[in-house]
């Protein structure tokens, strides 16, 4: 929301203080705000000047010549092709040598043979707005409040214009001359505050509102709204409000005599600063009374209104209706309307109907002032998408005290900028809202307290009555009432009056102070712990770098990848048709890594740890989402058995040595993969992966087709772990074991069996045969081609023989290799040079 | 090499020929240069067939009143002659060292090998760097659901249905009145039902927003939500936890400032200013030429919300706190663009 200085300044009187200074006040203690614009720069040498004479021009049909009175006596002339040269008029000039906005500078120039000395400016040559349709105007309501030295305009909005088409003569005499900076209120400040800052201060939503808020912040005095207004005749147009609960209070009145013009230049150029495009004058002044006064209003055509009645009822399902706007609507049973005595003419505090608008022939007018439920206003609003300033005010609850202030205000501008307008009608007023105030006991050493510091009472009671608060003191506790603004649901508790307390002596004041807090041992989530230790050993020790991808699921990628994520669950509002849907996995936004890396990096691994949702639910309601461990290495280009396995056992001895460091017993990365398979998982190269008799997960190849569909030539290996599982499986204590005090033998064997099989089937064999002084066995390499023949290969196991109470003898190992080779063979190896007798 | 108190001995011994011997076996000692030559030297004289071996052969033909006295000079000539030869023995083995030293050459320009580690991500590093800054203040670091209770998300920390503060924050929803979490305060309403109070703890995680995404804008991003609960809690408490939780995350001096701030879970609140680091307070493009950068939103929690918490408000207090993860690790690595933290891409991942 934007706020104009010059507007505040119609309450508050901010003569002679610095905006910058005002501006970082406001953000310390009311709200940020996000920048001070300046407005209507540029124009300090433009001048005020009388039109005396105006001629045809010899040589051009469209052109005239003018005379401009400066004052002092001083005339000067020029030319002109304004359509709107009147004598006598006040219009903007420069001179000669003036630069304009833009960077233009006036020159003494001749036009079509006349010598010209002067320039007649039109708002858009000032970059005040973009009609350039004739030279500017002035108007009485233009004047700024400095030509009127010591006289107090009556009028209630503030502005201290004369009424009628006249400027009083005096003033006519002494303005021509004077810099028009001086004159009109061109040059003000913008203020911009985020409107998510204010929503919880229905009163800031308006000029007075906030000058109330700054009067009390530099501790001015503040100029009251008015409330009163003259009322017509005829009696109060019928008013039927169906719910006191959807619409509290609704004020309506009828005018006469109205003539649609455009509004003068003084309420267009605040209008336009605070970011509202000018229409007409009705409009406007509703929309400059909304502005003032923080009070939404709406203004119908009375000859619209069938029936010469309001109703404020709920819309029929699917009833029709057209927006001002042009859009059309099918409402709803829960949308607030008003309507007249047939349909509706307005979506309450939304917007209005295009059937009772403002036209350029409405002579009749009638004026609603209102206050609507604000969750009824919301949800309508959210409803249809139509966010206006009007909902975004009615949502914040109002205070239901405004409507006479806004009605004060509307009548007051509307006889003076549409001369002739008058009330028809006395107001209408359906007032069904508690006047109760609302009370809060406050103890002034509670404000101390809680705030830190120690705070007088006396202090206490100084700020809240400035904010407008009533205080009153009982046996050393204050009682306190919340003015009516104040009142709707912002301020309730007591810390709410800390706030107020607070913000006006200024945090800074406060020392800060440690808190004083009971010592005590906090336990640790097990999740916590294993995930603390998980990731550092998965990058550090294991050589794979950690990454992090959204928590969706891509469309594009899963349907690449052939996957229906089961249990999928869905968003109802995603951000994207793409990204509908929760990760059931880690593995697709990791493969994505995979295609979107590997051409930079071909030879990699990454890991990412997080959760994974499920659309079932827990006993709570919530959807069920673990934590999982993703992990997949690549070589890109990578092609045969030997890569394939080199790769498989990287991501197998990265897993194994985190187990390890985890303390996890008896993992095993081998037995076939059982559980339900995903497209990506390779028909016969992928594994359970398991801690003691429990699968925690799955590794293996990625299956050739899913390569391809990522377009990423050559092999990858992926793991995905449940890390709920592995925080409740059975931890290992690590005990020491006695060093061996007797020396140990190795050996090695190399064995020759079929592709098939397994490293794992023979070291099992090996071990069987070896007996109890076989202390280890290690795969130390493995080798197809050359002397070996096809479709088979060699494997070389070291084998560690050791006994706790002996040096064992050579016999007793060649014993134990004897019955080893025997089990080999058994198993399906035969001797590296033996190749013959096995073929035979 | 130190002659004169092995001289000193023997002469004392008042046999001036064994002097002689003594310097001539010295004297051979100190020209051998290599340990074979040593060696030699030694065998030579302390050998079995040595030439103090002999004389102490002819021990055994002297009578018994001179044996004694000879026995003991020879002694001390061998003891002389032994360290001598041990000395030099020392001094040639590190000669010989030296010599090997100044033939041996490496280029100390050649790389360094890189070390095959990965790396974590600078997430999980400024995670790991706050939670243990608050695991030594005595916090207890827990973790909350992402798809969350629309109650715990919203109504529990004040912002009913309808509420106008539902608007700031874009949320996703999920079916049977969940959505995706918006912030890490719902842990505040989790924590009190779960922990028993006086505690203090924080808890850090994803959250979701709604919102295109830009430079500076994603809609997945990192909080970590701050609480303590206790008898008496005040905004001087908070505010020196605040400025030491920042202390501990910049490692200086911080210099802070408190503005009105509107959260519904809490009140008074707060957003929390820290001076910009760029410029020391100057104004810089960085701090929008305000010489502040806005860091983190904070307050006391609201009473309805610690009511939610299942706790009693007149019993009860707490301050709470707000931090965004994500622009704290683009400060702290100078990251342009938010969206690299979840892009997946190893040009990003390697550099941490």
């Amino acid at each position: 929301m934007k706020f104009s200085w010059n507007w505040l300044s119609d309450w508050v009187d901010l003569a002679g203080r610095p905006v910058s200074e005002v501006a970082n006040r406001f953000t310390m203690t009311v709200a940020e705000l996000e920048g001070v614009e300046a407005v209507g720069e540029g124009l300090r040498g433009v001048v005020v000047g009388r039109i005396a004479t105006v001629g045809q021009h010899p040589n051009a049909d469209k052109l005239k010549t003018v005379t401009v009175d400066l004052g002092g006596g001083r005339v000067v002339s020029g030319v002109s092709g304004a359509p709107n040269l009147v004598v006598g008029a006040l219009v903007p000039v420069a001179l000669p040598g003036v630069m304009l906005p833009g960077g233009n500078e006036v020159r003494a120039t001749e036009i079509r043979g006349v010598p010209s000395g002067v320039v007649l400016l039109s708002e858009r040559e000032m970059a005040l707005s973009d009609d350039h349709s004739g030279v500017m105007i002035l108007q009485p309501r233009d004047l700024s409040r400095r030509c009127f030295a010591g006289v107090t305009s009556d009028d209630a909005s503030g502005l201290p214009f004369a009424d009628g088409d006249d400027f009083p003569a005096d003033l006519l005499a002494s303005l021509p001359g004077k810099p028009l900076v001086d004159v009109v209120d061109v040059e003000d400040h913008v203020f911009e505050v985020d409107n998510k800052s204010l929503t919880h201060r229905p009163d800031l939503w308006g000029h007075h509102g906030l000058a109330r808020e700054i009067a009390a912040m530099l501790g001015l005095p503040l100029k009251p709204l008015s409330d009163t207004f003259p009322v017509g005749p005829d009696a109060a147009i019928p008013v039927q409000v169906d719910s006191p609960i959807d619409c509290p209070r609704y004020m309506a009145m009828a005018y006469a005599g109205v003539s649609i013009a455009v509004s003068p230049f003084a309420v267009r150029h605040r209008l336009r600063a605070v970011g509202l495009r000018p229409i007409n004058n009705v409009v406007d002044i509703t929309n400059y009374v909304m502005m003032a006064v923080g009070q939404p209003v709406h203004s119908f055509d009375q000859r619209q209104l069938t029936g010469g009645q309001i109703v404020v009822r709920r819309a029929l399902e699917t009833e029709p209706f057209r927006l001002l706007d042009g859009r059309d609507l099918a409402l709803s049973g829960e949308d607030l309307v008003i309507a007249d005595a047939l349909r509706p003419v307005a979506l309450a505090g939304v917007m209005g109907g295009e059937n009772s608008g403002i036209a350029d022939d409405t002579v009749s007018v009638v004026l609603e002032c209102a206050t609507f439920n604000p969750s009824r206003v919301r949800r309508t609003a959210v409803r249809y998408g139509v966010r206006t300033d009007s909902s975004a005010r009615f949502e914040k609850s109002l205070d239901p005290n405004l409507p006479p202030c806004a009605m004060a205000m509307f009548t007051s501008m509307l006889s003076a900028m549409s001369p002739g307008a008058h009330p028809t009608s006395r107001p209408a007023d359906f007032a069904s809202f508690s006047r109760q105030a609302v009370h809060i006991r406050l103890d002034p050493a509670f404000v101390s307290r809680r705030l830190g510091m120690d705070v007088p009472a006396d202090r206490t009671r100084s700020i809240l009555e400035h904010l407008g608060f009533l205080v009153s003191e009982e046996g050393g506790v204050f009682d306190v009432v919340v003015p009516s603004w104040r009142a709707t649901k912002d301020v309730r508790i007591p810390e709410d009056l800390l706030e107020e307390i607070g913000r006006v002596i200024g945090y800074d004041q406060v020392p800060p102070l440690a808190p004083m807090a009971a010592v005590a041992l906090v336990a640790r989530l097990p999740r916590r712990e294993m995930l603390a230790t998980l990731r550092p050993v998965l990058a550090a020790e294991c050589g794979l770098d950690e990454v992090m991808t959204y928590s969706f699921d891509s469309r594009a990628l899963v349907t690449r990848l052939s996957f229906e994520p089961p249990d999928a669950l869905a968003l109802v509002n995603p951000i994207s048709a793409d990204a509908a849907t929760m990760r059931t996995d880690l593995a697709p936004n990791l493969l994505g890594c995979v295609e979107r890396n590997s051409a930079r990096f071909p030879d990699a691994g990454i890991f990412e740890v997080g959760r994974v949702f499920r659309a079932t639910v827990d006993t709570e309601g919530v959807p069920k989402q673990p934590y999982h461990l993703g992990v997949v290495a690549w070589r890109r280009l990578a092609k045969g058995r030997d890569e394939s396995e080199a790769l498989f056992r990287r991501v197998k001895g990265a897993l194994l040595h985190l187990f390890g460091r985890l303390d996890l017993a008896d993992a095993v990365i081998e037995d076939d993969f059982e559980g339900e398979r995903r497209p990506w998982m390779h028909p016969n190269a992928t594994v359970a992966v398991k801690v003691g008799a429990t699968v925690v997960g799955s590794m293996g190849l990625v299956h050739p087709a899913t390569m391809q569909a990522l377009e990423t030539p050559g092999v990858a290996v992926l793991a995905e772990i449940d890390i709920e599982a592995l925080v409740v499986a059975p931890r290992k204590r690590r005990v020491f074991s006695p060093v061996p005090r007797f020396p140990s033998i190795t050996n090695d064997l190399s064995l020759v069996a079929a592709d098939d099989v397994r490293a794992g089937t023979l070291a099992a064999a090996i071990r069987l045969g070896g007996g109890p002084s076989l202390a280890a066995v290690e795969l130390v390499a493995v080798y197809s081609g050359p002397p070996i023949p096809d479709g088979r290969r060699s494997l070389s196991f070291r084998m560690t023989f050791t006994a706790p109470d002996r040096t064992l003898s050579d016999v007793e190992v060649k014993e134990a290799i004897v019955r080893i080779v025997a089990h080999a063979r058994a198993a399906g190896a035969s001797m590296w040079g033996d190749e013959g007798s096995q073929e035979s | 090499m130190p002659l004169g108190c092995y001289k000193s001995a023997v002469l004392d011994a008042g046999n001036p020929g064994m002097d002689e011997l003594l310097r001539e076996a010295l004297g051979e000692v100190a020209e051998a240069t290599t340990i074979a030559t040593v060696k030699d030297v030694e065998v030579r004289w302390l050998g079995k067939k040595g030439r103090l071996t002999s004389l102490l052969k002819e021990l055994g033909g002297l009578p018994p009143e001179s044996r004694k006295a000879r026995g003991a000079e020879l002694n001390s000539f061998k003891q002389a002659v032994e360290q001598a030869v041990e000395s030099r023995r020392i001094e040639v083995t590190r000669a010989e060292a030296d010599d090997r030293a100044r033939a041996e050459r490496i280029d100390p320009t050649l790389p360094g090998h890189s070390m095959a580690a990965g790396r974590l991500h600078p997430l999980t590093r400024i995670v790991a760097e706050v939670e243990d800054l608050f695991e030594r203040m005595g916090f207890h670091i827990l973790d909350y659901p992402e798809a969350e209770r629309e109650y715990f998300n919203f109504d529990g920390l004040n912002i009913p249905a309808d509420h106008p503060a539902r608007d700031t924050q874009d949320t996703f929803y999920l079916p049977g009145g969940n959505v995706l979490r918006t912030h890490t305060s719902p842990g505040q309403v989790r924590a009190m039902r779960g922990l028993t109070p006086p505690f203090r703890a924080i808890f850090p995680g994803r959250v979701y927003r709604c919102e295109a995404t830009d430079a500076s804008h994603e809609h997945t991003f990192h909080q970590v939500e701050g609480l303590m609960i206790d008898r008496s809690v005040s905004i001087a408490n908070m505010l020196s936890s605040m400025m030491t939780l920042l202390e501990g995350v910049f490692r200086r001096k911080v210099e802070v400032r408190l503005r009105p701030g509107f959260f519904p879970f809490v009140e008074p609140g707060f957003e929390l200013d820290l001076r910009c680091m760029v410029c020391g307070g100057d104004g810089c493009p960085v701090c929008k030429r305000s010489g502040w950068v806005e860091l983190l939103p904070c307050g006391l929690v609201q009473p309805n919300v610690i009511r939610a918490g299942g706790l009693d408000p007149d019993e009860w207090e707490g301050w709470a706190f707000g931090l965004g993860l994500s622009r704290l690790v683009m400060m702290r690595y100078g990251i342009d663009d938010i969206r690299w933290l979840m892009a997946g891409d190893l040009r990003f991942a390697r550099q941490f």
